[in-house]
């Protein structure tokens, strides 16, 4: 082979190749510091055919610490129900909720599915909920339903009111503090849920009340969720980010999970069945049917779509539906834990220099200025 | 009211409408005709390239998932796209599309500063066209050879990765998002670079030539060939044809419609096109038919309904203008 042929089969691999390298310009964080915190609301209810005791499965608010490449979080989440006969299934666990969890730590789900057989196991267990859930809202600062008072609120909307200002819900118009907006379901919205985008530029901590009226039947779930912007990080991490879990999903079957990733994110779903029943885990786009047995990881490569995009702003962003369903014959049974946990891979612009894309991009202009004037005649531009 | 400046007030209100207004809560959808870059933070849609390489709506899914939700939704949006171009064919470059308005602004700046705007010679137009093919395969191909495993997955969106607007609308509303150097591997170093490069290459030509970027835009090209279903088009009567070159001077691509044309429609492609005003690189502005000043040669025709027809006195109210573009 030929000295030139090599050169020109080399032109021609490289920018096919996927070669990475070590050592890259890591400034990428700068460029996406600029990037607003993006914090996503989610509330999932079951479907009309779910018993009428458990209309709101559960309420939680995920946050993106840097920017939508980095790492998500989860804010603490509180699942309020003010009707049915079972009363309130009380507060999420929030003080291991808001930490990545080590391997060998109990996590969420297992928190909760105890919680549960306690629940099974105690007929008072309910009551106790209700009064802890009481009091450590109190001292958290935050309200407790017991002091929430039904509104009058249009059947199947969701109302979120914000306490602190200079937010935008997207999609609408910036919300003034202490302002209800009412979000009507859309007909993208599946099955019941709904979702708030919200809109930070600067540090703030926000309340986040909502209520969700359901067949007539008031809702509330209440969070608090600091928002910072994005940090300014070096020497981060070249490819995987820390493990960042998924918000105990309590189902009621069949019910929806939602999550937002950044287009080209690579997204490794985790579903555990603490239950040790059989779920199917289906893919929303393709419906490609799933086994999902305790600890099956599913791949799931997020791709840059804008059919999914359900709140029409930011047109690079994902929003894959996932949907759990139990098997035919035992969609009546009891409530099944499901816990969710996902890695986030960085994607792009990790290893990225904005500065040598200035250079580049002001020699090229006054480069390609210069020579069309000069020598534009030559170029066959003056014919 | 002249249709110049309708044209005027419809770049402006699309300009608008495509950049900010998805901060309204306004979507027009993925189907749009025309480069609204949904890389602008606050977009009010989508256009429809972007949708065509998309593995999730475009050439890149599999067929497998072609009659689930997700393949009727593409459908629906080819479907909704092919409506909308056989409506209003080629204006939507002209009359809507926000990065034709800057275009058109960087022209006038060059008036301004008294830069005489460069002509393209023949070969030079040659040299443009193939390159405006080499980026409609490779938009085509891309997603495709990804699907079947014989491509790298980051060149999913390959044109987008490349396209000037994706660095130029953003810049332009002050997100300098995209103006970085990717370092993650080669594929995406390339691309960026590519970009970079392209987007400084395509800044500098739309200055010194009025539209230059329309003559290698793969969207321009996707519309022209639906041109048998446009309802909104421009007819020429060649016999009444003077040959003047009116028509050539004030077209922002340099189509020539007043070659010496018979009422033998048997001739070149080039006049064929230019007849039926369907050249590939038209823009549906119609400067031409404004500025003809034969009685009758051209037209606008919408169905089959003639709604303007070239006559002397339009064109010289219009013509004592200093620019036209």
């Amino acid at each position: 082979m030929s000295f030139k042929a090599a050169l020109v089969i080399l032109f021609l691999a490289w920018p096919c190749a996927g070669v990475s390298w070590a050592g890259a310009p890591v400034e990428a964080i700068e460029v996406m510091a600029k990037a607003p915190a993006l914090v996503m609301a989610e509330a999932s209810v079951a479907t009309p055919k779910a018993p009428a005791d458990l209309k709101l499965a559960w309420w939680s608010l995920v946050k993106s610490e840097h920017s939508p490449f980095g790492p998500y979080d989860y804010f603490s989440a509180r699942l309020f129900r003010l009707t049915g006969p079972n009363g309130p299934l009380g507060p999420a666990d929030t003080e291991n909720s808001e930490k990545p969890y080590p391997p060998d730590h109990e996590g969420p789900g297992e928190a909760i599915a105890r919680k549960l057989d306690d629940r099974q196991n105690d007929p008072q267990y309910d009551q106790k909920v209700d009064q802890e859930g009481g009091q450590k809202g109190d001292q958290d600062g935050l309200i407790s339903h017991k002091n929430l008072i039904a509104s009058p609120l249009r059947p199947n909307s969701l109302q979120v009111v914000l306490k602190k200002s200079d937010l935008t819900l997207m999609g609408h118009r910036p919300v003034a503090a202490g302002e209800p907006v009412y979000i009507e379901a859309s007909p993208l919205v599946h099955d019941g849920a709904w979702y708030v985008f919200i809109k930070a530029d600067s540090q703030c901590v926000i309340d986040v009340l909502s209520s969700l009226v359901i067949g007539g039947n008031t809702v509330y779930a209440q969070t608090k969720a600091s928002l910072y912007p994005p940090k300014a990080v070096s020497n981060s991490p070249p490819l995987k980010l820390d493990r960042v879990n998924w918000p105990i999903l309590t189902v009621k079957s069949p019910a929806r999970a939602a999550f937002r990733m950044l287009a080209g994110s690579k997204l490794i779903l985790e579903a555990k069945d603490y239950r040790q029943e059989s779920l199917m885990v289906l893919d929303y786009g393709s419906f490609n049917k799933l086994s999902v047995n305790d600890s099956d990881l599913i791949e799931y490569f997020v791709s840059d779509d804008p059919l999914l995009n359900l709140s029409g702003y930011s047109k690079s962003k994902e929003i894959v539906l996932f949907s759990l369903l139990r098997p035919k014959g035992r969609e009546a049974q009891n409530p099944v834990l499901v816990s969710f946990s996902f890695e986030v891979f960085r994607n792009q612009a990790i290893h990225a220099s904005q500065k040598g894309a200035v250079w580049l991009f002001i020699v090229t202009v006054v480069l390609a200025f210069l020579l069309t004037l000069v020598y534009r005649r030559r170029f066959g531009l003056d014919d | 009211m002249t249709i110049r400046m309708l044209r005027l007030i419809s770049q402006h209100v699309f300009f608008f409408i495509l950049t900010f207004s998805g901060r309204l809560g306004i979507s027009l959808g993925p189907s749009l005709p025309c480069l609204s870059c949904p890389y602008v933070t606050g977009c009010g849609g989508v256009c429809y390239l972007r949708m065509l390489q998309s593995p999730m709506g475009g050439l890149g899914m599999n067929l497998a998932v072609l009659f689930t939700q997700r393949g009727l939704q593409a459908l629906a949006a080819f479907g909704l796209f092919v409506v909308l171009v056989a409506l209003f064919g080629q204006s939507w470059c002209g009359w809507t599309c926000p990065f034709g308005l800057l275009q058109d602004y960087a022209a006038r700046l060059r008036n301004k500063l008294r830069i005489r705007e460069a002509i393209l010679s023949d070969r030079a137009m040659f040299t443009i066209k193939i390159f405006k093919c080499i980026f409609f395969v490779y938009l085509l191909i891309i997603p495709v050879l990804i699907t079947l495993g014989l491509a790298h997955s980051d060149l999913t969106l390959p044109y987008c990765a490349i396209c000037p607007v994706k660095l130029i609308m953003p810049l332009i509303t002050g997100d300098p998002t995209y103006l970085n150097l990717d370092f993650t591997n080669s594929v995406l170093l390339t691309e960026s670079v590519v970009l970079i490069v392209f987007s400084g290459l395509v800044l500098v030509g739309m200055f010194f030539k009025t539209r230059f970027f329309c003559l290698i835009c793969p969207m321009s090209l996707l519309i022209s060939l639906f041109r048998p279903i446009f309802l909104l088009r421009l007819i020429k009567e060649p016999a009444a044809c003077l040959g003047c070159g009116n028509c050539r001077r004030v077209c922002p691509t340099t189509i020539d419609k007043s070659a010496p044309l018979s009422n033998d429609l048997k001739l070149s492609t080039k006049h064929i096109d230019a007849v039926r005003g369907f050249a590939k690189s038209c823009q549906g502005c119609f400067n031409c038919a404004q500025c003809c000043s034969t009685e009758g040669s051209l037209g606008i025709k919408f169905g089959p309904k003639v709604i303007f027809r070239a006559s002397r006195s339009y064109a010289a109210k219009l013509l004592k203008r200093k620019s036209f573009h």
